[in-house]
C-alpha cells in the first residue's frame, strides 16, 4: 500500500510544494499520520491526497520552507521550456500553485477542489484566473 | 527562451506537460537522509536507544532502551500493514520523552500541551521516563528540519537529528554542552526543549528536538555545521543540508525577533470570501478571527483586497497585532 501511493503523493506534494526534499517529508509525515487510523479509513487515496494537500498549505502558512529553497534554474526534465514553466510555477503563491495542481495534474474540478482547500469555488476560479494570468505573461 | 506560449490551450499543455514531467521525476529524487540512515542502521545492529533530556537544573538525564526490546510494537505492527510486511526497515515508532520541565509561563505550558497532543497523533507513541545518566550519545547529523503538525508559525519548530552509533564517541561534537550553555534572559534551554526519537526495529534512528518560537535562535546554534565532522562523505552531504536549514531558521529567527504576537499570517480578502469562510480555510472559529482582527479597520466592511489577520490555532496568550504585514505575511505570496 505505501509503495503503491508513494510515487504520486511524492509526485503531488513536489508540485504543490515546489520542493523535492519538502515533499518527501510531507509524504512522509501524511502517512505516519494516517497510520494510526488506517482501518478506519474508507478511500485511501482520497484521505492521502487530502492530508498531502493539507500538510503542504499548512507548510505555506507558516512561511513555508520552499521559501528557503534556491529558485535556481537547474535543469530538471531536460526540457528547457518545461523547466522554466516548473521555476515559473514553483514562484506562484502556494494556493494559486495549488488550484493549478489539482485542476490540472490531478483533473479535479472546481467544487472539488473548493473542497479540498476549504474555500468557496469562486476563489478557486480567481486564484486560478491570477495564476494563468501571471504564466501567461512571464511565458509570452 | 526562445519558445513562447501564445494560447491559453498552449499555456494549459504546457503546463500539463511540465506537472507530468515534475512528477514522474520525483520518485527518482532520494531524501539525502536516506543515505546516513541505511549507512548508520547497518553498523547499529546491536545499538541502544538513548534518550535524551535535560532536567530543570540544566543535567544531562537519561533513559535507555535495549534495541532487543522494541518500545512501541503497535506502531511497528501498523507500519507493516501499510508497507505490506516486506520492509522491516520501515517500522518505526516515535518515543516522546515526557519529563517535568520547568514551566516558564502559560504561554509554554499551552505550546508543550499542543506538543505532546500533536506527537500522539503522529502515531503510536510510548512515553519513557528520564534517566540519570553520564551524557549525550546524539550527533547533529542533521538532515532536515521538520514541523510537526499543523502548528502555526509561531509555534513549533523540530529538528531532526540522526543519531549516531553510540559506539562514537560524540562527547567532543558537544552539541549537548553548547545546548546548555545558551540560556538566553527569561529562557532556560534544557528545560524548554523537547527531544524524542524514532526508532526503526527498535533502534533510534532520528532525534528530535523541538522548540517553541521562543528557542529558535537557540536551536539554529545547535545545527552549526561545525558539530559535522568532515572526511566523511554522508556527514558532508548532511552538512550541506545543514547550512540550508540553518539559513532558514534564521531567516524566521529574524521574523520572529520583530513579532511579539501570535498573529500567524495576514490574508488578503478575495471575491467571494467571508468571515465564516476564511476562518474555516484556516482552521479556527469566526470569533477567533474577529479578536485577531478587533483593531483592523478593515475586518467589518470586509471588502476585497483588505488585509485580515488570521489567528494562530494554539491557545498563546498574545498581544494585539497591527495590520503591517510582516515576515509571516502568506499573501500574497500565499495567495
Amino acid at each position: 500500500m505505501y509503495h503503491q501511493y508513494r510515487s504520486q503523493l511524492l509526485g503531488l506534494a513536489t508540485l504543490l510544494s515546489g520542493s523535492r526534499a519538502v515533499a518527501e517529508e510531507v509524504v512522509q509525515d501524511v502517512f505516519a499520520a494516517a497510520i494510526p487510523r488506517w482501518e478506519l479509513i474508507d478511500n485511501h487515496e482520497w484521505y492521502l491526497k487530502r492530508s498531502v494537500v493539507n500538510r503542504v498549505r499548512s507548510l505555506g502558512r507558516r512561511a513555508t520552507r520552499a521559501k528557503a529553497v534556491p529558485r535556481s534554474r537547474e535543469a530538471v526534465t531536460g526540457e528547457p521550456l518545461v523547466d522554466e514553466t516548473w521555476r515559473l510555477l514553483r514562484r506562484l503563491p502556494a494556493r494559486q500553485r495549488t488550484v493549478l495542481v489539482l485542476r490540472i495534474h490531478l483533473d479535479l474540478p472546481d467544487e472539488e477542489i473548493a473542497r479540498l482547500m476549504n474555500c468557496p469555488e469562486p476563489t478557486v476560479r480567481s486564484l486560478a484566473f491570477r495564476a494563468l494570468a501571471t504564466l501567461r505573461k512571464e511565458l509570452t | 527562451m526562445n519558445q513562447s506560449v501564445k494560447s491559453d490551450e498552449e499555456l494549459i499543455a504546457l503546463l500539463e506537460r511540465t506537472m507530468h514531467k515534475v512528477s514522474e521525476c520525483a520518485p527518482d529524487m532520494e531524501f539525502p537522509a536516506t543515505v546516513g540512515n541505511q549507512r548508520w542502521m547497518a553498523s547499529a545492529a546491536a545499538a541502544t536507544v538513548l534518550v535524551v533530556g535535560v532536567g530543570a537544573a540544566g543535567l544531562a538525564l537519561n533513559a535507555r532502551h535495549d534495541a532487543s526490546n522494541p518500545l512501541s510494537p503497535g506502531a511497528q505492527t501498523a507500519m507493516s500493514s501499510i508497507d505490506g510486511g516486506s520492509s522491516a526497515s520501515t517500522t518505526t515508532s516515535i518515543v516522546t520523552t515526557t519529563g517535568t520541565p520547568r514551566p516558564v509561563d502559560a504561554r509554554d505550558d499551552a505550546w508543550r500541551a499542543a506538543v505532546y497532543q500533536e506527537m500522539e497523533s503522529f502515531g503510536t507513541c510510548a512515553t519513557t521516563d528520564y534517566g540519570v545518566g553520564s551524557g549525550p550519545q546524539f550527533s547533529a547529523k542533521t538532515i532536515c528540519t521538520h514541523f510537526l503538525g499543523d502548528q502555526p508559525v509561531d509555534g513549533n519548530l523540530v529538528f531532526v537529528l540522526e543519531a549516531l552509533p553510540d559506539t562514537i564517541d560524540t562527547s567532543s561534537l558537544g552539541w549537548q554542552q553548547r545546548k546548555a550553555g545558551f540560556d538566553t534572559p527569561g529562557v532556560s534551554v534544557g528545560t524548554d526543549a523537547l527531544m524524542f526519537v524514532e526508532t526503526s526495529n527498535g533502534v533510534a534512528r532520528r532525534v528530535a528536538i523541538v522548540t517553541p518560537k521562543h528557542m529558535i535562535l537557540v536551536a539554529a546554534e545547535l545545527i552549526d555545521d561545525q558539530y559535522v565532522p568532515s572526511g566523511d562523505h554522508d556527514l558532508t552531504v548532511a552538512a550541506q543540508d545543514l547550512n540550508k536549514v540553518a539559513d532558514s531558521i534564521l531567516e524566521k529567527a529574524a521574523g520572529a525577533a520583530g513579532d511579539g504576537h501570535c498573529v500567524l499570517a495576514s490574508y488578503i480578502v478575495l471575491e467571494g470570501d467571508t468571515p465564516a469562510g476564511v476562518a474555516q480555510t484556516f482552521d479556527v472559529t469566526v470569533e477567533a478571527l474577529k479578536a485577531a482582527n478587533v483593531t483592523n479597520p478593515s475586518f467589518d466592511a470586509f471588502p476585497v483586497g483588505s488585509t485580515i489577520f488570521i489567528p494562530s490555532k494554539t491557545p498563546f496568550v498574545c498581544s494585539t497585532p497591527t495590520p503591517t504585514g510582516g515576515p509571516h505575511d502568506t499573501t500574497p505570496s500565499n495567495g
